[in-house]
């Protein structure tokens, strides 16, 4: 009979792999913390970097002149200890810290920040982030190549301890973006030494915190204390990992399972049940992020602004906040997020045409010639994340207003390049700022733009916001919110959330700072010893 | 016709057409027990899935106080998170799923049978140049050309759909353009195996005695495949159907795992249990009863599958 | 034999060809390119993105560059991860998917081997049955549902193992499980099929008449010819584990070239999309070469042709 030595075959094997494979996971070794990170990045490359996730390990791995504030305030000190502004407002003087140096021990001098600020304005390199150093003179030029000499450009470096920033035109907000990812230096002679290998362990060299140590793609990168930086003290963790993970529901069990810190999210239908069960270990922040719905206003009816109007007061955020999404979302009416308001900023939040009122909407779109939505087109909402969010929109639009809308769900780049080439109906997007600056985010709009998917053009909108960019100091917030007006009335889109974050955290890590525009402090952050 | 008592036919005679062979593999098949009661299953299902959305609840309305909840008098299966019941959308989505297996099957078997019958049967170069056109196609991988596809194809199938609601007023069939697109995606691929397996059968037919016959008679090339040769290749075909269909609706699920399945509100079986995986330990519901459905029915289709071939297969019948 | 093998490498070339140029032609008709982003870049910025890959000329004379470098044995730059060559990526991850890959058909192997020759031995028993069911499981049940189960259990719940990663030897367990329940289920259908069919054979009934012991008759004359489906299967399934194990790596966070091959389709990174096409592409044809001559091993009847 064959069984018997077939099936003791069978059975020994898979106890004898058990027994070599079998071990419990070790703990994580003293002082070191294990961070998810959700996108490989693509490149470790100030230059290149567009992504939240690329810009988590490159701010540990370096710092810019000046680094965000982790109260969100005027931006702190970093590799220059101090700045003067002209009475003009148009030239910066930064002052470089003495004993700053690069990880290879060699210092950090005003001559670095030059070179790396030429090399990202390059056009050969092609960065994508280039336009938040635009404010600068010359610099559009010379990323455009209508200027060849770098010399020209508001860049420079009297002596190895000070860097002159020349603008454009005055700009309040300018420090800020100096405290922008992109900003952070390179170290132009190991660049050039290693030329497209220069950002791989062993070479990399940075005037961070952190040093790179080990990077295995799609598994993790390890970053290690650097106590030669000016600041070190304040940092207490002896490395940081950042693991990588795909996929929420894979980063939630490996979380239960020990093998993780922090993560970047907590699954949808997991939110409720961590926070009344697992309560000190979820944890919720406001994003600096919108997600609205854009209006194609080349395609008729959506060219009629009462329609469009219409479909905004038909929909209750409060609902789709509360019953959808149900994460610590805020109901949206305004485009920007209260993180980018000024403090002055008094608007309300739901009123003009994000207020849920379906009866002035059902009169709206009588008066543009659909009562009661007979003969109303079957337009498509699209989007990417096949989110809840547009199935429950499209159900109220179907119970309030009578029309019919139709799903796509396209896959991500898909949607995007119909939402730039202007193939769609109704679209979800979601409006994340480079910076805390409303004009950034409203700047999208301006007619020709090529972030303004709603193909919107109003000269009114325009002028306002070249108004606000021409204001003064004191005054410019207040343009700023007259342009946003103008944008809310017209409703090129309308507005829905303000996203959240949430995400699940030991209760022994302490010290975690994560602003809403992404930006992570790793100064003061430590983590207890797992029992 | 009477039946002609059976004998267990030498390896290589060939099957004759007319009942008694039909006839002997059909008691064969109700004789397997497993194979009968698989064979139920399936057919109460498709009952169920056809006749099952008219008179249940609405599969697409939402009740967004209530969200989702366990198994209840009002719910016998349970509501999603959108508050839709859970039951509705099973069966809808039955629909669905089967739909697209027993679509894209057919789409599958005719181009492979045609093409495999005709690759065999006319032999040579023509042979040749068909079957590394097959090895050409097979060396490209499925996931890489169906998600391009899927996206490729996403405005023809959009067009159709506009088409179809505002000039055809076939509202009943929206999301038609997306579906076509499956079942092309799908057909596309499975039908190599089938052109393959066929083509070996009509190349051990060929020599057989019958066809010999048949050409000295003077019927076209054309009849002979269709009418001699296809109806003895229909058993291995039958059998290997019945195991795709299973294939390709794992194949739809794994579609929807990347997000590219079906679009809502409409769902498939693919549909719901991706959705219910991600949220098994909170709402297990969502996952138990669509998996439990989509697998009783693979389970189904393998074992029907299993019977028909060994009723089907002469020479396995010698004990 | 060797001239077959020759003659086969060689018939390889033109399919090659051919797919990597359908594969190009083809991804360029795809809307959304590897630049297209969330916020919006400046067309100015675009355009020196797009010279800067060389993809702003034509297209027939970006393909015979591309050829061009083919021959040179370069796959090209990643569009996606600028500062890694797609042969860097492919020679990264594609040993763990020849780790996952080897693993689990081990135990696919070990598993559906037995379970198909149970069933073929003692066919429409309960035996039968019993061992038919247990091995469409991996049929049956999509992995994505398989692989959480298995981690909620062991991982979570028992905590044996770590729920992800590819860091320890006992990270191997439960994706190797769940891949290989898949194909332990193929494994035992073709097993059962095969054996069936073998053991109806008139050779078998007569080394049996000749009073040849079960196990004999089993083991020495009829599982060479019971294992053909096996052998011509287990080709493409080789192939088709190093390249289709998407979902297995994304339960598991294994960075193998399952997960590459699906997302360099949506992010469109065209070199990447074209090295994991061919490579693919090469990966089936030696199979099937292997396939073909172990058949020719296994089948004394078959003749290399």
């Amino acid at each position: 009979m064959p069984r018997p030595a077939v099936l003791r075959l069978f059975l020994g094997a898979l106890l004898l792999s058990g027994a070599v494979g079998c071990s419990r996971p070790e703990p994580a070794p003293r002082g070191v913390l294990r961070i998810s990170q959700r996108n490989e990045p693509a490149d470790l490359d100030p230059a290149r970097a567009t992504l939240p996730d690329e810009f988590f390990i490159l701010r540990a791995l370096g710092e810019g002149l000046v680094a965000p504030s982790p109260d969100g305030g005027t931006p702190q000190p970093a590799a220059a200890s101090g700045w003067s502004v002209s009475t003009d407002g148009l030239t910066y003087t930064f002052h470089l810290r003495p004993d700053a140096r690069w990880s290879n021990s060699s210092p950090v001098t005003a001559d670095d920040f030059v070179a790396s600020y030429e090399r990202l304005l390059s056009p050969a390199t092609a960065a994508p982030k280039a336009g938040l150093f635009f404010m600068v003179r010359g610099a559009r030029d010379y990323a455009t190549g209508r200027l060849q000499d770098f010399s020209a450009v508001g860049f420079q470096a009297p002596d190895p301890r000070t860097l002159v920033v020349t603008l454009e035109r005055p700009m309040p907000r300018f420090l800020d973006y100096a405290a922008s990812g992109p900003w952070i230096p390179v170290n132009p002679r190991v660049v050039a030494r290693h030329g497209r290998l220069w950002t791989r362990p062993g070479h990399f060299v940075g005037n961070g915190p952190f040093t790179l140590v080990e990077w295995r793609p799609h598994q993790r990168i390890v970053v290690q204390r650097n106590p030669a930086y000016h600041d070190a003290a304040r940092f207490h963790l002896a490395a940081i990992h950042f693991v990588a993970f795909d996929n929420g529901e894979v980063e939630e069990r490996a979380f239960r399972a020990g093998q993780l810190d922090v993560t970047m999210a907590i699954p949808f239908s997991k939110v409720e049940a961590y926070r009344q069960e697992r309560s000190a270990e979820a944890h919720r922040a406001p994003l600096a992020e919108t997600r609205y719905l854009s209006f194609n206003t080349t395609r008729a009816p959506l060219s009629d602004g009462r329609v469009r109007r219409a479909l905004s007061l038909a929909l209750d955020r409060a609902k789709l906040v509360d019953k959808v999404l149900r994460g610590g979302q805020e109901p949206a009416g305004r485009l920007v997020p209260p993180a980018l308001r000024d403090s002055a900023d008094k608007e309300p939040v739901l009123g003009g045409a994000s207020a849920d009122d379906p009866a002035a909407a059902r009169a709206l779109l009588a008066a543009a010639g659909f009562p009661d939505g007979r003969g109303f087109p079957r337009l498509e909402l699209s989007s990417w994340v096949g989110s809840a969010v547009c199935e429950a929109v499209q159900a109220m639009w179907k119970k309030e207003l009578g029309i019919d809308v139709v799903l796509v769900n396209r896959e991500a780049k898909d949607h995007l390049a119909s939402l730039a080439a202007g193939r769609y109906d109704i679209a979800f997007m979601t409006a994340i700022p480079d910076v805390a600056d409303a004009a950034n985010l409203l700047g999208d709009f301006v007619s020709g733009s090529p972030g303004n998917y709603p193909q919107w053009s109003d000269a009114r909108y325009d002028a306002l916001l070249a108004a606000a960019a021409a204001a003064p100091a004191g005054e410019q917030a207040a343009r700023l919110r007259e342009a946003e007006a103008r944008l809310l009335d017209q409703v090129p889109l309308a507005p829905l959330y303000f996203n959240s974050v949430n995400w699940l955290m030991r209760p022994g890590v302490r010290g975690w700072h994560q602003d809403p525009l992404w930006t992570r402090f790793y100064q003061d952050l430590s983590v207890d010893e797992p029992e | 016709m009477s039946p002609v008592p059976t004998t267990a036919a030498a390896p290589l005679d060939p099957p004759e057409r007319g009942s008694s062979p039909w006839h002997d593999a059909w008691l064969r098949l109700r004789a397997n027990r497993v194979a009968v009661a698989a064979g139920l299953v399936l057919i109460a299902l498709t009952l169920l899935c056809v006749a099952g959305p008219w008179c249940s609840q609405s599969y697409w309305e939402q009740n967004l106080d209530l969200g989702a909840t366990a198994p209840s008098p009002a719910h016998w299966l349970g509501t999603d998170i959108l508050g839709r019941d859970l039951l509705a959308r099973i069966l809808y989505g039955g629909r669905i799923s089967l739909m697209v297996g027993l679509v894209a099957t057919f789409v599958a078997l005719t181009i492979g049978v045609t093409y495999g019958a005709v690759a065999g049967y006319v032999g040579g170069k023509t042979d040749t140049v068909m079957m590394r056109i097959v090895d050409i196609l097979y060396a490209l991988p499925f996931t890489i050309f169906v998600i391009l596809l899927m996206v490729f194809m996403k405005e023809p199938a959009g067009r159709l759909d506009t088409w179809l609601r505002n000039t055809a007023h076939l509202e009943g069939l929206q999301g038609f353009g997306n579906m076509l697109l499956l079942f092309a995606a799908i057909g596309a691929v499975e039908w190599l195996t089938m052109a393959r397996i066929v083509r070996g059968q009509v190349l051990t037919l060929k020599r057989m005695e019958f066809i010999e016959a048949a050409r000295t008679l003077g019927f076209g090339r054309r009849r002979i495949i269709f009418r001699h040769l296809l109806p003895n290749v229909l058993g291995p075909v039958v059998v290997y159907a019945t195991l795709t269909v299973p294939a390709v609706m794992l194949l739809e699920a794994f579609l929807s795992f990347l997000g590219l399945g079906v679009q809502p509100p409409m769902s498939s079986w693919g549909a719901l249990i991706k959705d219910g995986a991600e949220k098994m330990e909170e709402f297990w519901w969502l996952l138990v009863f669509p998996g439990g459905v989509f697998s009783l029915t693979l389970f189904s289709l393998n074992f029907l599958g299993d019977g028909l071939r060994d009723a089907l297969d002469v020479r396995a019948a010698k004990d | 034999m060797l001239r077959f093998i020759a003659r086969r490498l060689l018939e390889t070339i033109p399919v090659l060809l051919i797919v990597v140029t359908a594969t190009f032609f083809m991804i360029r008709f795809v809307p959304g390119g590897p630049f297209t982003a969330e916020k919006a870049v400046s067309p100015e910025i675009l355009r020196n993105l797009e010279a800067h890959y060389g993809l702003n000329q034509p297209l027939h004379r970006q393909y015979l560059s591309y050829l061009g470098s083919l021959l040179r044995g370069d796959l090209g730059p990643s569009f996606k991860y600028p500062n890694r060559t797609v042969n860097e990526i492919i020679a990264d991850k594609l040993p763990v998917s020849l780790e996952l890959g080897s693993l689990s058909l081990a135990v696919a192997l070990l598993a559906g081997l037995p379970l198909g020759l149970l069933a073929a031995l003692r066919r429409n028993t309960w035996l039968d049955y019993v061992c038919s069911s247990v091995s469409m499981i991996g049929l049956c049940v999509p992995t994505f549902v398989l692989g959480p189960l298995l981690v909620l259990a062991c991982a979570i719940h028992f905590g044996w193992v770590n729920a992800s990663g590819w860091y320890y030897p006992s990270d191997r367990i439960l994706p190797c499980l769940t891949l290989g329940c898949v194909y332990a289920a193929y494994i035992a259908r073709l097993t059962r099929g095969g054996m069936l069919e073998v053991l109806g054979q008139d050779y078998i009934r007569t080394a049996r008449a000749k009073g040849a012991s079960e196990a004999r008759v089993v083991f020495h004359h009829a599982l060479r010819g019971g294992l053909l489906p096996v052998v011509s299967f287990l080709g493409p399934a080789i192939a088709g584990i190093l390249t289709g194990s998407f979902v297995i790596e994304t339960i598991f966070q294994i960075p193998g070239l399952g997960r590459e091959f699906v997302n360099s389709a949506f992010s469109r990174d065209y070199t990447l999309i074209l090295g994991t096409v061919l490579l693919y592409a090469v990966f089936l044809v030696v199979l099937n070469l292997a396939v073909d001559i172990a058949q020719v091993w296994l089948n004394p009847r078959l003749k290399f042709e």
